[in-house]
């Protein structure tokens, strides 16, 4: 436990997402920051999160234009991105947007932490 | 011996000498062996064509010309034999006038003797009978001539005497009763030549002819039979009866012909005619004769088997008669039209039959002209078209019924929202009503044909064209949604159904309509896009209590309370059904809109069944679930869905067992497809609601005691999944003893879906 908690991103619009997975991540013991803003995650310059939730159906923006751009930029380019959605059917766009996984809402909690771990060692 | 001769004679010739000279008999006396002329009265003289000097010339020397005859030889043997000799109508030819001429005599030489019986003379006495034996000669030329002329004719003579019963008759005539040449035949022995069934008949005609009273005139026919060769003969015989003064009859003669040919002919004749007759009669036509002036000289049966009139009745012009009185005076005037112009004619009439009905018929005939060209009348036919003329009426009221059937229906499909159209057995428009012309904004004529398939969006083209020829060729319901291009451009849903119009089991027509869905469809798509929006937005809160749900129970656990953090895991337990339902609606919304999307990959499906039998497990602890697996190997498919498959039908099988506890899941190959039944002991389903527990919303409704719930999507669902992926899905099932789902898949189904 010396190794510093991960730092998880969290981007959807829902606040009711945003707030029981940051209060789960919390309890497993990351390091949680949100944006109920898809567009202020291509703000980011400091601070860079282990690992990046990121929903796909935002209002006004779509989470996978945003990845997209994420790994196109050298700094944000490293970040791994999971990608969730209330649809299944979009897990290949997902992919093909350069997200490392997929997940498709509701998920289990386990898998969701099982996915992170993979992606954060 | 001449002293003595001289002597005898000089004492008679005084007494007779004057007798004989003018004796109108020809008498002669020759004497010696010279055969002196001793006597030649004028008579013989005359006859001899000499002179009074013969007398005391040796006889040859005055008639020389005798010597080479006959004569000469006879009158020498009397002369030496003593034995007299008499000639009637001999032929003796003399020298008369410097000619040789025939002469017949009946005479007589006759031997003139001595006491010692030696002859001295000979005494000649002659009858010239020269003009007699002509006439008998004549007559027997003349006999020959009418013998000749009766075997030319066949005819045989008869000649019967009533008093002696005997029959003389000729050659001919014995030859056609049979008997032999030489008989001399009694009539009782001529009538047994005659056949029996005739012989009667004969002898009464017989008597009645030569019973003076009756003296009825004798021509009749009748059979005879020969004796000998049992020939059987037709005769006829025609004869007359002679009466004497005392009313007696004396003869009875005449002739008699062999008709046998004839009457055979006739026969034939008869006979051919009699079939004609039957042929005439048997057919349903009816024949006519006409003369010149139209009038009926022969009908055959038929007429008067129709009518009931009797023949005579119809000639003439009787026949019209028979024409009800509407219809007579215009068939008659037409029949004499025709007639004045020797045209031929038909005319349509009504008769009223014997048994009062009315028929209807037609008339024909043409005109007949003779050898010579001259007019010869009609002949002509009448055939009962009743029949025909009652079917075509019939068929013309029917035509009129469907077109007023057509015009109501047309003004009634003219309003209805529907297009209405109907097509040939070949799938080709050949009508539409006004609506589909008024929604194309074309002219009929654009539309008839195969050119209706242009007015489909492309989309929907081929799958409409494949649905409608399937149909065309399997006779069944033709049932397709597509988009229909309007006047103005703009693509409209449209229900098309069609079902073809069936007469003696053979496809005539397909009637079909397309509804208007468009509103509906839009209405559903708002709908399937509320149930996918509803969804997705129940979706987030529903992931959101799982997060919270997790994390509460992963603290209650850490505070070692575990009784509520069971709690929690349970309540995590009805959110993942809440998550299920919703999944099952935003499936439905995405068959509905043909968005239901397959990620394909190989996977071995035994493991894939198992994984999901081995999860299921885990829900239930009332029922076991058996695995019955044989090999199958790896099949290419989403493995989410059909694992989403397996599920629907074990949950089912779950829920409609309450009372059993075993569930039976098999797997093998099936005719090279992968097949999966899985077996419970439940409820059943009814034999007749097997079919609708595949559709949507269905659901099984059990009586007050079992109800269950659901939303009634997962059989729906689960069989379009299927269905996507070429496979059949079914159920055996018995009520109340289980049913039995099964279905089957292609191992490697490239269909593109996606």
């Amino acid at each position: 436990m010396t190794q510093s908690p991960k730092k998880i991103m969290i981007a959807d619009d829902d606040p009711g997402i945003v707030d029981a997975i940051e209060m789960l991540l919390e309890f497993e013991g990351y390091q949680v920051t949100s944006t109920v803003d898809g567009a202020t995650v291509l703000d980011m310059k400091e601070e860079l999160p282990d690992l990046l939730l990121l929903d796909i159906w935002m209002s006004g923006e779509d989470g996978r234009d945003i990845c997209k751009k994420l790994k196109q930029v050298d700094i944000t380019k490293n970040i791994p991105v999971i990608m969730i959605s209330a649809s299944r059917d979009i897990k290949e766009s997902a992919m093909a947007a350069g997200a490392d996984d997929f997940l498709a809402k509701p998920f289990e909690m386990n898998e969701l932490l099982a996915k992170i771990k993979s992606l954060t060692v | 011996m001449k002293n003595q001769s001289d002597l005898h004679f000089m004492q008679s010739e005084n007494i007779f000498r004057t007798l004989i000279e003018e004796s109108l008999t020809p008498v002669g006396l020759y004497v010696g062996d010279d055969l002196i002329i001793k006597v030649a009265n004028k008579a013989i003289i005359n006859i001899w064509g000499k002179g009074a000097d013969v007398i005391d010339k040796p006889y040859f020397e005055v008639l020389p010309e005798l010597r080479k005859q006959g004569v000469y030889k006879i009158l020498y043997d009397v002369y030496n034999t003593g034995v007299a000799y008499e000639a009637t109508e001999d032929r003796v030819d003399l020298v008369v006038d410097g000619k040789l001429q025939i002469h017949y005599f009946n005479f007589s030489f006759k031997p003139l003797k001595d006491a010692d019986g030696n002859v001295w003379g000979v005494l000649n006495t002659a009858a010239d009978v020269t003009e007699l034996a002509r006439i008998r000669q004549q007559l027997a030329e003349s006999e020959e001539r009418t013998q000749f002329a009766l075997n030319a004719a066949d005819l045989g003579t008869w000649d019967f005497n009533p008093a002696t019963e005997e029959i003389i008759w000729d050659e001919r005539c014995q030859e056609l009763f049979g008997f032999r040449k030489t008989d001399t035949v009694k009539y009782k022995d001529a009538l047994k030549c005659v056949h029996p069934e005739d012989a009667a008949y004969l002898n009464s005609k017989v008597q009645e002819s030569i019973d003076p009273k009756l003296r009825k005139p004798y021509d009749i026919k009748y059979r005879t039979i020969g004796i000998e060769n049992k020939h059987i003969r037709w005769l006829r015989a025609i004869g007359n009866a002679k009466f004497n003064d005392d009313n007696v009859c004396t003869r009875f003669a005449g002739t008699v012909e062999d008709i046998t040919r004839e009457i055979a002919d006739q026969k034939a004749l008869t006979d051919s005619e009699h079939l004609l007759q039957n042929i005439t009669t048997a057919a349903p036509i009816s024949l006519w004769m006409w003369n010149e002036e139209g009038n009926i000289t022969y009908t055959n049966k038929t007429w008067m088997e129709w009518t009931g009139m009797a023949y005579e009745e119809i000639m003439g012009a009787g026949w019209l008669n028979a024409i009800v009185a509407e219809d007579r005076k215009r068939t008659a005037d037409k029949f004499m039209a025709d007639l004045a112009a020797r045209r031929p004619y038909e005319v349509n009439f009504r008769i009223l039959n014997k048994g009062g009905d009315i028929r209807w018929c037609i008339a024909t005939g043409n005109p007949q002209y003779r050898t010579d060209g001259s007019f010869a009348g009609y002949i002509g036919a009448c055939t009962d078209i009743t029949e025909k003329t009652l079917a075509e009426h019939q068929l013309q009221l029917k035509n009129e019924e469907l077109n007023d059937q057509i015009k109501q229906f047309e003004f009634v499909t003219g309003f209805m929202p529907v297009q209405l159209w109907t097509a040939t057995i070949n799938g080709e428009l050949d009508y539409v009503n006004q609506r589909t012309l008024d929604f194309f904004g074309v002219e009929r004529e654009k539309i008839i044909g195969p050119e209706w398939i242009l007015h489909v969006h492309p989309d929907d083209r081929d799958d409409c064209a494949e649905a409608w020829s399937h149909s065309l060729q399997t006779g069944e319901l033709y049932q397709f949604e597509f988009r229909l291009r309007d006047k103005d451009g703009n693509y409209k849903w449209h229900l098309a159904r069609a079902l073809p119009f069936i007469t003696d089991g053979k496809i005539i027509k397909w009637f079909g309509t397309n509804t208007d869905i468009d509103e509906q469809k839009i209405l559903q798509r708002q709908k399937d896009d509320f149930l996918g929006i509803a969804s997705h937005e129940l979706k987030t809160p529903v992931t959101s209590i799982k997060a919270y749900a997790q994390v509460l129970g992963a603290m209650l656990t850490k505070e070692g309370e575990t009784r509520k953090a069971e709690m929690v895991l349970r309540m995590d337990a009805q959110v993942n059904r809440l998550t299920n339902l919703i999944g099952d609606l935003l499936d439905v919304t995405k068959i509905n809109s043909g968005k239901l999307q397959f990620n394909k990959t190989w996977f071995d499906f035994n493991n894939a069944i198992s994984e999901t039998v081995e999860d299921l497990q885990h829900t239930t602890n009332k029922h076991k679930l058996i695995k019955e697996f044989t090999k199958t190997g790896e099949i290419f498919s989403d493995k989410d869905r059909i694992s989403q498959v397996i599920t629907n039908l074990i949950t089912n099988a779950i829920k409609y067992s309450p009372y059993s506890d075993q569930i039976i899941i098999k797997t093998k190959m099936h005719e090279g497809q992968v097949m999966v039944s899985v077996v419970d002991f439940g409820i059943g389903i009814p034999a007749d609601k097997t079919e609708l527990i595949f559709e949507q919303f269905y659901r099984v409704s059990g009586n007050k005691e079992q109800t269950f719930p659901g939303l009634g999507l997962g059989l729906y669902i689960s069989s379009e999944i299927i269905k996507r992926e070429s496979g059949k899905i079914w159920v055996n099932s018995v009520e109340g003893k289980g049913s039995d789902f099964c279905f089957t898949l292609p191992v490697n189904n490239q269909r593109a879906d996606n």
